[in-house]
């Protein structure tokens, strides 16, 4: 009892746990859209596509959190609608678009950051998070924007499904297809933001994609991978801050290598879709021919 | 920005139904696009409840057409009329997708697809009722597949996953539907459940268009067939549309026409490109 008490004896502790499983949940969510969309390269370049915001904002408020938050989201929200007007166009495929605003941004954002005369200490912040940092108003900004995220699936589930599932059936019932498209950008845009102090940039894929992706290996229904992975999300966050906690290590890594774990066990393991089924399904229709 | 324009489409009246007017009327359609044409002033026009046969070579516009037709393609020239109205102001114009296309990993079961189909019927913002749930159900007894409805669609057969398909369309109910290569890959049995779900359609007084390469199929079962590529070869009965110089016409090289006794038959090679798997 003692072990897992101990922790809570700290009230930056107690905010970080409830940050991770905030977090653990709307990026699960958002990322379960991502992984059947196949949105994981878009993901990770949206991430490191808003540190240049963070950095403007880190220059002209200094480190108050709440401000930083709304720089963030303002780069994030941008750099979704530009990916997917440049992709639009046609004249450019859209991975290439994607890695070009990718680079270009997070260059900006080292740049600026190279200016400030703590560079090396911000820059492991933006990079790998600093959950333990987690303030009341930055904790207030997580629940409330990730309640918002969580919202907007709910609402527009069953348009999302369509538009993942059959573009053309989107387009014959006459659904708006760009529109919801770029909602979805802008979702993943504030999913990322919420996240970035418990992770930071340089991770922030893995809890959008790694969950999801392990919930599908073990379920056979939208909405049970969201909510499998909206667990693993959650359990992740705080069995990787526990684990920081006493083994001494950063804690965005720590809850990505729990993530990471979970997804090994469900890629060997899982009935019927695991490494282990499928090669002793293979042996026994080997052993009957 | 395109993704705004978009915002009235969520609420908007659909296009209300001119039932004086065809269910579909094609008038001179043309795509071209970088020099290449995919159809060249394409014309005819559809008898409501009819079935009509789509014929051509691989890359001979099947598709293409089917997806102006539905309003998901803009063509460069000519318009799409269904009912007196253009396509995209119209819900119940059904296109079912070819087997190739569909991601059978996803994590849907059988009920969960048909039921996207009634996505506009049962609005934004709702949960699908009972009464949605249930005409489901009544759609995938139409097909035949009642008990596979908690079936994760990776699991079915090729004829059960094209059934799916066209239950979808049931649900949305469509009054149009369009086939892309239902019969491509199925053997003769599955072939014959969903020339069993086609005569059901005909009971509904659903007009289908299919698109096949199986001459024979469409000469034996079809109303009429239309013969296609890239421009109209051909649309009528079949003992009209399938003459030898009419074929030649179409397939060119990839034809072998052959004198037998009750007449000319057409042997076409054109049939088996990669992604269509499984002939």
């Amino acid at each position: 009892m003692h072990f897992l008490l101990d922790p809570l004896t700290y009230p930056f502790m107690i905010r970080g746990l409830v940050a991770a499983m905030l977090v653990g949940v709307v990026c699960s969510l958002v990322g379960s859209y991502m992984v059947l969309r196949g949105m994981a390269f878009l993901g990770d370049a949206l991430s490191h596509a808003i540190l240049p915001g963070v950095a403007a904002g880190y220059l002209v408020n200094g480190g108050a959190g709440g401000a930083l938050f709304w720089w963030a989201l303002a780069a994030a929200v941008l750099t979704a609608l530009g990916i997917g007007a440049v992709s639009r166009g046609g004249q450019v495929r859209e991975d290439t678009a994607i890695g070009i605003v990718f680079a270009g941004m997070f260059a900006l954002g080292i740049a600026l950051i190279s200016t400030m005369r703590s560079y090396t200490v911000d820059l492991v912040h933006f990079l790998f998070g600093n959950v333990l940092g987690v303030t009341n108003t930055d904790l207030a900004l997580t629940a409330g924007w990730g309640l918002v995220v969580v919202l907007v699936i709910v609402a527009f589930y069953k348009e999302f499904l369509v538009i993942s599932f059959d573009s053309v059936l989107a387009e014959t019932l006459r659904l708006p297809g760009t529109l919801l498209r770029y909602l979805l950008l802008v979702l993943i845009a504030v999913a990322i933001v919420v996240s970035l102090q418990t992770v930071g940039i340089a991770l922030m894929l893995a809890m959008l994609v790694t969950p999801p992706a392990t919930a599908s290996l073990l379920t056979r229904r939208l909405p049970s991978m969201m909510a499998l992975a909206a667990a693993i999300g959650a359990l992740s966050g705080v069995l990787g801050l526990y684990l920081s906690y006493y083994v001494s290590i950063a804690s965005g890594p720590a809850i990505v290598l729990v993530c990471t774990g979970f997804f090994l066990l469900a890629f060997l393991f899982a009935p019927q879709r695991g490494w282990l089924w499928q090669r002793h399904a293979h042996r026994a229709s080997q052993n009957s021919d | 920005m395109d993704a705004l324009r978009q915002l009235p489409a969520l609420i908007t009246q659909r296009d209300s139904h001119h039932l004086d007017q065809p269910i579909v009327a094609v008038d001179e359609i043309s795509l071209r696009y970088n020099g290449n044409t995919a159809l060249d002033q394409v014309s005819f026009s559809l008898i409501t409840g009819e079935q009509v046969a789509v014929v051509g070579p691989n890359g001979a516009g099947k598709s293409t057409l089917f997806k102006i037709i539905a309003g998901v393609l803009q063509p460069t020239g000519g318009q799409v009329r269904v009912y007196g109205s253009g396509p995209d102001g119209h819900i119940c114009i059904a296109y079912v997708p070819q087997r190739s296309q569909v991601d059978w990993q996803f994590p849907v079961n059988v009920a969960d697809v048909v039921m996207m189909g009634r996505t506009r019927r049962v609005g934004l913002f709702r949960r699908p009722s009972r009464q949605d749930w249930r005409y489901v159900q009544q759609c995938l007894e139409v097909v035949g597949m009642t008990d596979l409805a908690d079936r994760q669609i990776g699991e079915l057969s090729g004829g059960q996953q094209q059934r799916v398909f066209i239950a979808r369309a049931l649900a949305q109910e469509a009054a149009l539907m369009l086939m892309d290569e239902p019969l491509t890959g199925l053997d003769v049995r599955s072939q014959e459940d969903i020339f069993s779900v086609l005569d059901a359609l005909r009971g509904r007084g659903v007009t289908v268009m299919i698109a096949t390469h199986d001459l024979n199929l469409a000469a034996e079962r079809f109303d009429r067939v239309l013969l296609l590529n890239h421009r109209l070869l051909g649309f009528g009965r079949p003992d009209v549309v399938f003459t030898p110089d009419k074929l030649l016409a179409a397939y060119g090289g990839h034809m072998r026409l052959i004198n037998t006794p009750s007449g000319v038959a057409a042997i076409s090679d054109s049939c088996c490109d990669g992604h269509d798997g499984g002939m």
